[in-house]
C-alpha cells in the first residue's frame, strides 16, 4: 500500500476518534498537536488502525513510535508481509 | 543506621511493587487498579510485573528509573525518576500503551471509569526531572528517608548532560503528610485539578489532583 493511501486512511480514522475534521497527516504530527489525542483516545485510535488495516501492533512497537511517520511505516511494513 | 542509596535490580522487584501499590493507594485503602479494572491484589502486582518486565524507558515503571534507599543493606524507600518526553513520546502515553496492550478487553471495559480519571488528568511538564512512585516501609517513616531519596535523585539528574531544570512530583490531594514533606523538600504548588465526576471517589482516594514543582 502507497504511503499517499495510507495517509488518507489515517486522516479518516483520526477525525472519527480524536474528532478533529479532516486533519494533514504529516510525518512529525504527534499527540500534542491534536486536541483529543490523549492516552486513552491513543489506544482507541491503534485499536481502529489495526481493525482497518487487518494488522496487530506489538507492545514494542507501539512504545517505539514517536511520531505519525513512525505508524505510518509501521502500517506500510505490516501490509507489505504475505 | 547505615544508610546507602543504588539503583534497583531485578532482586528488587518485589519491592518496588510493594512500593508502587501503596504509592498509588496514597494512605487509602482503594487502589485504582482493582477500582477501574476489576483486578485483585495478585492480578495488580502481575500487572506491575509485566509492566516492568517489558522494559518500556520514559515512564514510571522501568526499572532502572528505580532507586532504592537502603538501611544496614535492607530496602526502606523506593523512588522513580525519569525527565518527561525525554524521548519523545509522554510518561502518560506509554503507560496507558503498555497498560492497554497487556489488559485487553478488560481496559476497553474500564472506558467510562478511564473517562472519568480523565476529568482530573494533569499535564506533566516536558522536560522536567519526575518524582514518582515514593514509597517508605511503614517501620521507617518520619526519618527524612524520602527526602534524602528525593534530593539524591535530583542531584543526579543535574549531572546529566541534559540537565532539567526543574522537578515535579504529582500526587492525589489528600496525602498532605507528603506534600508537607515535599515543601520543606522545596516543592510548590504549581496547579491542582478537581473532578466534579460524580464517581470519581468510587474509584480514587480522592478527587484532586496535585502538581508540585520546584526549580533545579
Amino acid at each position: 500500500m502507497e504511503s499517499s493511501d495510507i495517509r488518507t486512511q489515517l486522516s479518516t480514522i483520526f477525525d472519527s476518534v480524536f474528532h478533529c475534521g479532516a486533519i494533514t497527516i504529516t510525518d512529525d504530527l504527534t499527540a500534542d498537536q491534536v486536541e483529543k489525542w490523549d492516552s486513552l483516545t491513543h489506544l482507541t485510535m491503534i485499536a481502529a488502525v489495526e481493525s482497518h488495516f487487518g494488522i496487530r501492533f506489538k507492545l514494542k512497537e507501539l512504545t517505539g513510535m514517536k511520531n505519525t511517520g513512525d505508524l505510518i511505516t509501521l502500517i506500510t511494513e505490516k501490509t507489505q508481509v504475505g | 543506621m547505615k544508610i546507602s542509596i543504588r539503583k534497583a535490580t531485578q532482586e528488587d522487584m518485589e519491592f518496588i511493587t510493594d512500593g508502587i501499590i501503596h504509592a498509588e493507594m496514597s494512605g487509602s485503602t482503594k487502589l485504582p487498579y482493582q477500582t477501574m479494572f476489576g483486578l485483585n491484589e495478585e492480578e495488580t502486582q502481575t500487572l506491575i510485573h509485566h509492566v516492568i518486565e517489558e522494559e518500556i524507558d520514559g515512564q514510571e515503571w522501568y526499572l532502572p528509573n528505580f532507586s532504592i534507599l537502603e538501611i544496614d543493606g535492607q530496602p526502606a524507600s523506593c523512588l522513580s525518576s525519569w525527565v518527561e518526553s525525554e524521548n519523545g513520546s509522554g510518561s502518560g502515553l506509554l503507560k496507558a500503551q503498555a497498560m492497554g496492550w497487556i489488559l485487553k478487553e478488560k481496559w476497553t471495559n474500564a472506558a467510562q471509569q478511564l473517562e472519568c480519571l480523565k476529568s482530573m488528568q494533569l499535564a506533566r511538564i516536558q522536560g522536567a526531572l519526575q518524582l514518582e512512585c515514593i514509597y517508605t516501609k511503614k517501620e521507617h517513616r518520619g526519618k527524612g528517608l524520602a527526602s534524602k531519596l528525593i534530593e539524591h535523585c535530583i542531584q543526579e539528574a543535574l549531572t546529566t548532560p541534559k540537565k532539567p531544570n526543574l522537578a515535579e512530583i504529582q500526587l492525589l490531594g489528600n496525602n498532605e503528610a507528603a506534600m508537607r514533606s515535599y515543601t520543606k523538600c522545596g516543592f510548590l504548588l504549581r496547579e491542582q485539578s478537581t473532578s466534579s465526576h460524580p464517581e470519581i471517589l468510587t474509584l480514587l482516594a480522592h478527587h484532586t489532583r496535585v502538581s508540585l514543582i520546584r526549580n533545579l
